[in-house]
């Protein structure tokens, strides 16, 4: 079964083959080109797509302080009317992002866009017929879950022969290095051993174990997580059975320790919400769709042909999403499911959502650099649903505290500036949008975690306004770095759940167990 | 979307053994101080205010009792070994102050000017702010009961409150008072207060607020359940404040019995002072003595003797190791916690002494004028 893309008109963007260093891919020689290729090949060949600073380019630094200029100056001098204009402008985004977010729902509902593959289907491909396939995993200081991620690979059913999995890790990092030589002893992973420099991110680390791997297909995987064991044989069939504009098939994400405490609840509803009612709302209206950081599987060619990772921008996977969009490629949702650890931990989950919350406006911010280019590139309804998603999700969380601020001050001392911020059309169309928003969101929840098999985390949903808040606190630190830190990558801490994943260790990581243990978390690969 | 790279490890600190001994004891226990200090620099204006408007005829004066009971419930909590891995973020902290400073400015602002009971209400938020900027947002949300004990602070629901039950705790004292004493008479007067009078020479007016006075009762349960409870376990909080109720309701039982003893006057004239809810005081001072008492003796939660525990691993000192990895820089946050403190307090002060904050702006203002004419 040949994977190969045969999208024939150029791309336009990048071609950035440049990551294709077939030549002397093991010489350690080549590892010094290799690494600034990994770092800034797409900046250097693409910079109007590439998230790092451009130098000589201050454009959008002078059109921010002129505009935070204009809004003080106008807030000095005609206050009511500045307010009035941001509330009305808010009020304008809340309505569009509900409408967008409520029309995703509806189409998800309507028609699943979701690519199913029966394990009678992905079983039946012979061994001789599926391509290589390529499996990177990055770690960084995580050498208590190294020997998880090994126990996980091991337990995909795939040919060895056909199986490549490098386990990339920084080269001074020592002590994950010394807990990966003893764990894939004996195993077909290999350590991958990235040269420090910067910027020391996840997607740089991507771009040069991509550079080092041979497979047709590549996928990602987190060192935490449990891919369900048959997910790289149903990808093949998905990808054998989709167009051959299909670059990219996204998996779902699931966490296994959603019982641990009120935030992993929420979270796994959440999750569970976006992977199968939220992305496949957006394959159907076309938008492009922001890939979660993990399962998802690309053809190795076509994302050469884009340029690989972005090593600047800390949603690397939002961005290719997007970046796949604008060079006419398609992504598509795989019903299979990949279990990971969800966050347990207040300032620790902060951290993690204030990074996918930058990582989403600076996304937003590269391929906003030529809006009518964009449109072009992503046709008026792509570009809105882009722009609705990727930008509305951080920017309304900022924004929520203000609004039930002013909503708290209203009941509490009614004062008049208040009635006059919000006459009477913003005010219909602003409680229009809290009573429908609120209520479907927490609707939302309860319902998907029903529809996912999970009913005993719908309790969780009805309180999930508390969670809103710690969106907001994530949000507000987003923004905060995203003027004075917008290339730092917070660093999330993993194996807080003090379990080892839905198996019980590398003895029980067979396909019956994983599958077993999917089964009592609730998962279901169709 | 999980699994990251990063050239900054101080972002993740993993706390295992105490890390006071890298500090100098002064700056140690600046950092432990700084920020109860700050805190009771901002409650001292309403607090005052409290004790002089209700203090000793109502028992509402209690409220100026929480932030002691607060005080130690924070204490206890603050010094029991956490759980799992203590992972900070200063952002974070900083963002959480900023955000509750605005919100409690914006409360003080709108309390009218005079009326400092109901800017005690931002007394929570301004705890919090505090905490967060002086301890980072880890201690805030273990000393989130403590903390939020300081809602009952806020005297307007209590005597809203306590006009809404004092007539149905009048009628049910009335009652009771009738079937334990047939003797005893119930009057009410034209505006619908009752009056109990006994046969023999006097009379006694139920206090308006006798209502509120047993609730109070209840309401002293709570406080010492909340407090019990901050010690962990996760549905220690709801079963401790159940007992609290329990207690509140034995402590109300048990001032009526000393209080029969006390006045050797019979029984009617015991019941009828505590109905009116004039005893009450004794009864809390009580309560309150307890509790201190009792959180200065409680032993450490492993039962371990307290002189059996080396200097260095002793609570205090583990605590103050815990605040140094999640505040590396102390001297900043207090920085922060000063700016905090001097705003909540101006304002604080604006509303509970508009005279003496009206005095102090004029003096402030003349200097200004005097030096740049």
């Amino acid at each position: 079964m040949a994977v190969n893309a045969s999208r024939d008109q150029p791309v336009e963007l990048v071609g950035l083959n440049i990551l294709s260093a077939d030549s002397g891919r093991s010489s350690p020689e080549a590892s010094g080109p290799r690494v600034e290729l990994a770092a800034d090949g797409l900046a250097n060949a693409a910079p109007e797509l590439s998230a790092r600073t451009r130098r000589g380019s201050r454009t959008g630094i002078l059109v921010a302080v002129v505009a935070l200029a204009v809004l003080v100056v106008g807030a000095a001098l005609q206050p009511f009317v500045v307010g009035l204009i941001v509330i009305a402008c808010l009020t304008a985004a809340y309505a569009a992002t509900l409408g967008h977010r409520l029309e995703l729902v509806r189409r998800a509902l309507n028609h699943d866009a979701t690519v199913y593959v029966s394990d009678e289907e992905a079983r039946g491909v012979p061994d001789s017929s599926l391509p290589v396939y390529t499996v990177l995993v990055p770690a960084y200081r995580e050498p208590e879950v190294v020997a998880s991620v090994v126990a996980s690979m091991s337990s995909l059913e795939y040919p060895a022969d056909k199986l490549e999995v490098l386990l990339l890790l920084e080269q001074d990092d020592t002590e994950t290095i010394d807990a990966a030589r003893a764990a894939c002893t004996g195993t077909s992973v290999r350590v991958v051993l990235v040269p420090a420099g910067e910027p020391r991110t996840k997607p740089k680390a991507c771009n040069y174990g991509l550079m080092m791997s041979s497979g047709e297909l590549v996928t990602i995987y987190d060192a935490e997580d449990h891919p369900e064991p048959l997910q790289l044989r149903r990808a093949v069939v998905a990808f054998d059975r989709s167009g051959p504009d299909v670059a990219c098939l996204q998996a779902r994400l699931s966490y296994h320790n959603a019982e641990q405490n009120l935030i992993t609840k929420w979270f796994t509803t959440e999750y569970d919400t976006w992977f199968r009612w939220l992305l496949p709302g957006l394959v159907a209206t076309g938008a492009p769709i922001p890939l979660g950081g993990t399962s998802n599987h690309i053809r190795r060619d076509l994302l050469l042909r884009v340029g690989g990772w972005d090593p600047y921008n800390v949603t690397e996977d939002a961005d290719l999403g997007v970046r796949l969009a604008r060079c006419g490629f398609k992504v598509a949702v795989l019903g299979s499911t990949t279990l990971e650890e969800a966050n347990s931990d207040f300032v620790n989950w902060v951290k993690q959502r204030s990074r996918w919350y930058k990582g989403y406006l600076v996304t937003l911010r590269v391929h906003l650099r030529s809006p009518r280019r964009l449109v072009r590139e992503l046709g008026l309804h792509g570009a809105a649903g882009f722009v609705l998603f990727v930008g509305g999700t951080p920017l309304l969380a900022a924004v929520n505290p203000v609004f039930w601020g002013l909503t708290l001050l209203w009941w509490l001392a009614e004062p008049a500036f208040v009635a006059a911020l919000f006459p009477p059309v913003l005010y219909y169309i602003g409680m229009t949008c809290w009573v429908i928003g609120g209520a479907s969101l927490i609707y939302f929840g309860v319902a998907s975690a029903r529809s996912s098999g999970k009913p005993h985390l719908a309790l969780s949903g009805l309180v999930v306004p508390l969670y809103w808040g710690m969106m907001s606190l994530a949000a507000i630190k987003a923004f905060v770095q995203l003027v004075f830190q917008p290339s730092y990558w917070e660093k999330t801490t993993h194996g807080l759940s003090g379990v080892d994943g839905p198996e019980t260790g590398p003895q029980g990581a067979s396909a019956g167990v994983t599958s077993r243990a999917m089964a009592s978390t609730g998962v279901r690969n169709e | 979307m999980s699994t990251t790279l990063l050239s900054g490890a101080q972002s993740a600190v993993a706390f295992d053994e105490p890390q006071v001994a890298k500090q100098s004891v002064g700056s140690s226990w600046f950092r432990l101080l700084v920020v109860p200090m700050a805190i009771i620099l901002t409650q001292a204006a309403w607090w005052w205010e409290a004790v002089t408007r209700w203090w000793p005829h109502s028992p509402l004066s209690i409220v100026a009792l929480v932030p002691v009971l607060s005080l130690l419930a924070g204490w206890w909590n603050l010094r029991r070994d956490p759980r799992g891995r203590q992972i900070h973020d200063r952002q974070l902290d900083l963002i959480l102050c900023l955000l509750l400073t605005i919100a409690a400015v914006a409360l003080l602002l709108l309390a009218p000017v005079g009326r400092s009971l109901e800017a005690a209400g931002a007394s929570c938020l301004t705890a919090g702010a505090i905490v967060s900027a002086g301890w980072g947002s880890r201690a805030l949300w273990r000393l989130r009961w403590p903390i939020l004990l300081l809602l009952l602070t806020w005297v307007e629901p209590w005597v809203q409150l306590s006009k809404l039950l004092s007539p149905l705790v009048a009628r049910l004292a009335v009652w009771i008072a009738q079937i334990a004493s047939p003797g005893l008479t119930p009057e009410t007067t034209p505006s619908g207060e009752w009056h109990l009078a006994w046969s023999t020479n006097s009379a006694l007016a139920l206090d308006p607020t006798a209502g509120g006075g047993v609730l109070l009762m209840v309401f002293v349960g709570l406080v010492g359940g909340i407090a019990w409870a901050c010690a962990g376990g996760p549905w220690r909080p709801l079963g401790a404040v159940a007992l609290g109720v329990v207690v509140g309701v034995v402590v109300a039982a048990i001032e009526w019995f000393v209080c029969v003893l006390w006045a050797g006057s019979g029984l009617r004239a015991a019941f009828a002072a505590w109905a009116s809810g004039s005893v009450h005081l004794r009864t809390l001072l009580l309560v309150t003595v307890l509790t201190a008492i009792g959180g200065a003796a409680r032993p450490p939660s492993d039962g371990r003797r307290r002189s059996s525990i080396p200097a260095a691993h002793r609570p205090a000192v583990r605590a103050i190791g815990r605040l140094t990895a999640a505040v590396p820089a102390a001297r900043r946050a207090g920085y922060a916690v000063a700016v905090v403190c001097a705003v909540l307090t101006v304002l604080t002060a604006r509303a509970t002494s508009p005279s003496t904050y009206a005095a102090v702006a004029r003096t402030i203002t003349e200097a200004v004028e005097a030096l740049w004419p």
